[in-house]
């Protein structure tokens, strides 16, 4: 998809007036933060397991090179191949290269965010194909010809009604779909057809195994194992950070997953795919393509930024943010949302483009807590915004404002007078009342709250009034 | 197919600090040894109680399930079942141990493919995970993988003594077994679902609505 991260101002405006949005978001708190926070809880090895997952995710990347190799020699020794793109149009000529050999028409596609990454659906609809997602939020958002509003769950911005309205255009029937269930089962009836007459088959992969050769995929609608069975070709898509050396890592890392995601202590499918169906068996494709995608991350292993590939696309950090509770998905513009969008978008895109996205958190921290794999993402957005600022790609107003700040705060004579006369001039302004209701040029913070007006006096006045007094 | 091979694996030493070439051969490396020692991260507790911990979890996921001593308990168990489900056919997968099952004559299972219908589905796994719930099912010629997704309903039966305790005892068991692993290891942990709709939970997305579990404590063998 192309990028409105440029447009994140514009993006929030709309989103904090869209009332529908807003009520949508406000499922997310009940639903996943209140679930992981059961799930956790109920698993005592929960931390333990957090950092071990830290470490595996650490060793692996720090030898990330020598466990591509493996994965690459297992994937052929089980009769698949291995194929690798160094950026996101190299990804998506090798898919329609394949998608071509396979000679096919329909290409049916589990969630994969890689895939949104490199926009493979487009280029697969502009080659002639007929891309078709099957994962039900991420069929949803087709429909609507909509980006995913969210990592795992990329249709929350959709209420029942909107679906409905959807599936009644786009299946041509006039019947009310009056409950979740009858959308469920609607989408069950129509995608069916689907999975029984595609062609090629496109997943992602939660994790590569080295070891086996194995690309493991997590599903909970079982969209994803029909994605890989049925038709004659499975092409995987991959990041290069996803591989992990052992199936005994990656339990480590499918014990987090899911708690830290939806809350399950598991989801309903996991799957280890190895290699293309094997002489004997009924089914399963006869062709099994891993595509490993680097698009920007080999540049973040050598950066200072790497912490950022132990991510295991969770979307724990979402779930908890402030910010994105408060405008959703769409509004930083493109593929990754959130605290982990927010450092991977302007990577990947580059500061010009995204850069207003590390700008977007208080930093309060709460991302971080909750990571399964303890990305330090508060302390990434703050590099990012050091290095937007060094680089001069900062707002013209807030680089203004920032030098004033900074040339009088290195003149102490200056800066204290000045402090000084600004604390209690709001003072004054404020009254009795110790709050601000309005403050000229300020009135994006005092639409939705009061400001607490300073206590009349510096603290270097303070100090020095207490200190006169011993 | 030409690709970016050496340009991607270039980037990826060279961000590393380490020219291609430089480290001679990976088994030789830090990466060679963790793939040789396999170590095992952090497990839950399971208790003592293996089949308990097992069937608790197969709960938790919105899976039903029944115990039966032997083969002629587990064909009652699945009558049953049907009964109660409103099922009066099933299609089976071909395998000797789900063939040789003393079926009644009011109750022969179809063997053979699995069908895009509103059927009942019979089908075998290998072993079952207590930590998660989950039934581990191998992809062969005589259970093939559709089987688990196309049915509305599924069946599984399982031996009881194939319930391990964790992940890592069924990777383990899964290399003893095969040289090289079956294109699909499927590991089932309850009915298909989604939450895509308002968050709120539906059964039965893509895969099966329901899951009945049948452990068999004795004469099922799943292996030849």
């Amino acid at each position: 998809m192309k990028s409105t991260a440029h447009a994140f101002e514009h993006n929030v405006h709309v989103a904090l007036h869209d009332e529908r949005l807003q009520r949508a978001l406000g499922r997310v708190s009940g639903g996943f933060i209140d679930k992981r926070r059961q799930a956790v809880r109920a698993l005592p090895e929960f931390e333990a397991l957090r950092r071990t997952a830290r470490d595996i995710k650490d060793h692996t990347l720090a030898h990330l090179g020598d466990y591509l190799e493996r994965f690459e020699a297992r994937v052929i020794a089980s009769g698949g191949q291995v194929h690798w793109a160094s950026s996101a149009g190299e990804a998506r000529r090798i898919v329609i290269e394949l998608c071509r050999a396979a000679d096919a028409r329909r290409v049916t596609k589990g969630k994969t965010m890689v895939g949104e990454e490199i926009a493979i659906n487009e280029a697969l609809a502009a080659a002639g194909f007929e891309p078709v997602e099957t994962d039900l939020g991420e069929y949803i958002i087709q429909l609507a010809e909509e980006p995913p509003s969210h990592i795992i769950a990329p249709a929350i911005h959709k209420t029942r009604a909107d679906i409905a309205e959807l599936f009644r255009r786009h299946h041509h029937h006039e019947q009310e779909l009056a409950s979740a269930r009858a959308i469920v089962d609607e989408a069950r009836r129509v995608m069916r057809q689907r999975f029984l007459s595609a062609d090629v088959g496109i997943t992602g992969a939660n994790f590569l195994i080295a070891d086996t050769g194995s690309v493991v995929l997590v599903t909970n609608e079982g969209n994803g194992d029909l994605t890989a069975t049925v038709p004659r070709t499975h092409i995987v898509l991959a990041g290069i950070e996803k591989v992990v050396p052992t199936l005994e890592d990656a339990s480590v890392l499918l014990r987090l997953l899911a708690r830290s995601a939806t809350g399950q202590a598991f989801t309903s499918y996991t799957t280890l795919f190895t290699g293309p169906r094997q002489p004997q068996d009924r089914d399963g494709p006869s062709a099994f393509h891993v595509v490993l995608v680097d698009n920007g991350r080999s540049a973040m292993l050598g950066s200072e930024y790497r912490d950022m590939l132990r991510c295991i696309r969770c979307g724990a950090c979402l779930n908890h943010c402030p910010i994105y509770g408060a405008v959703g998905g769409h509004a930083y513009g493109w593929v990754y949302p959130g605290p982990m969008g927010s450092v991977l978008s302007p990577l990947i895109l580059g500061l010009k483009e995204a850069g207003d996205l590390p700008n977007a958190s208080t930093l309060c921290g709460r991302c971080e807590t909750v990571c399964p794999v303890s990305i330090p993402l508060p302390g990434l957005l703050r590099k990012l915004r050091a290095r937007q600022h060094a680089e001069g790609l900062a707002p013209r107003r807030s680089r203004w404002a920032l030098a004033l700040w900074a040339f009088a705060a290195r003149r102490p004579r200056l800066y204290g007078p000045l402090m000084g006369l600004g604390v209690r001039l709001l003072a004054r302004l404020a009254g009795h009342r110790g709050r601000l209701r309005r403050l000229p040029s300020a009135g994006a913070w005092t639409d939705s709250r009061d400001l607490p007006a300073p206590a009349g006096e510096t603290f270097q006045a303070a100090w020095r009034r207490e200190r006169g007094h011993e | 197919m030409s690709d970016d091979r050496a340009t991607v694996l270039g980037a990826v030493r060279n961000a590393l600090g380490r020219p291609p070439g430089s480290e001679g051969h990976p088994a030789d490396g830090a990466a060679g040894q963790r793939l040789q020692r396999r170590p095992i991260g952090p497990q839950p507790q399971i208790g003592d109680d293996r089949i308990g911990a097992f069937t608790q979890q197969l709960e938790t996921a919105a899976a039903t399930w029944a115990r039966a001593s032997a083969p002629m308990e587990a064909v009652q168990a699945v009558q049953e079942y049907l009964r109660r489900a409103g099922h009066d056919t099933m299609i089976a997968a071909d395998h000797p141990a789900l063939r040789h099952l003393p079926w009644p004559a009011t109750l022969q299972p179809h063997f053979g493919a699995p069908a895009d219908s509103g059927a009942c589905g019979l089908t075998l796994a290998e072993l079952g995970i207590a930590e998660t719930g989950s039934l581990v099912l191998c992809a062969s010629p005589t259970t093939p993988t559709l089987h688990n997704f196309l049915p509305d309903t599924l069946i599984c039966l399982l031996p009881t003594d194939a319930v391990f305790a964790h992940l890592e005892d069924a990777w383990q068991w899964l290399r003893r077994q095969y040289a090289s692993l079956p294109r699909a290891v499927n590991l089932v942990t309850g009915p298909s679902r989604t939450a895509d709709v308002e968050q709120r939970l539906q059964l039965g997305a893509h895969g099966p609505r329901q899951l009945h579990a049948v452990l068999v404590d004795n004469g099922l063998h799943t292996r030849p």
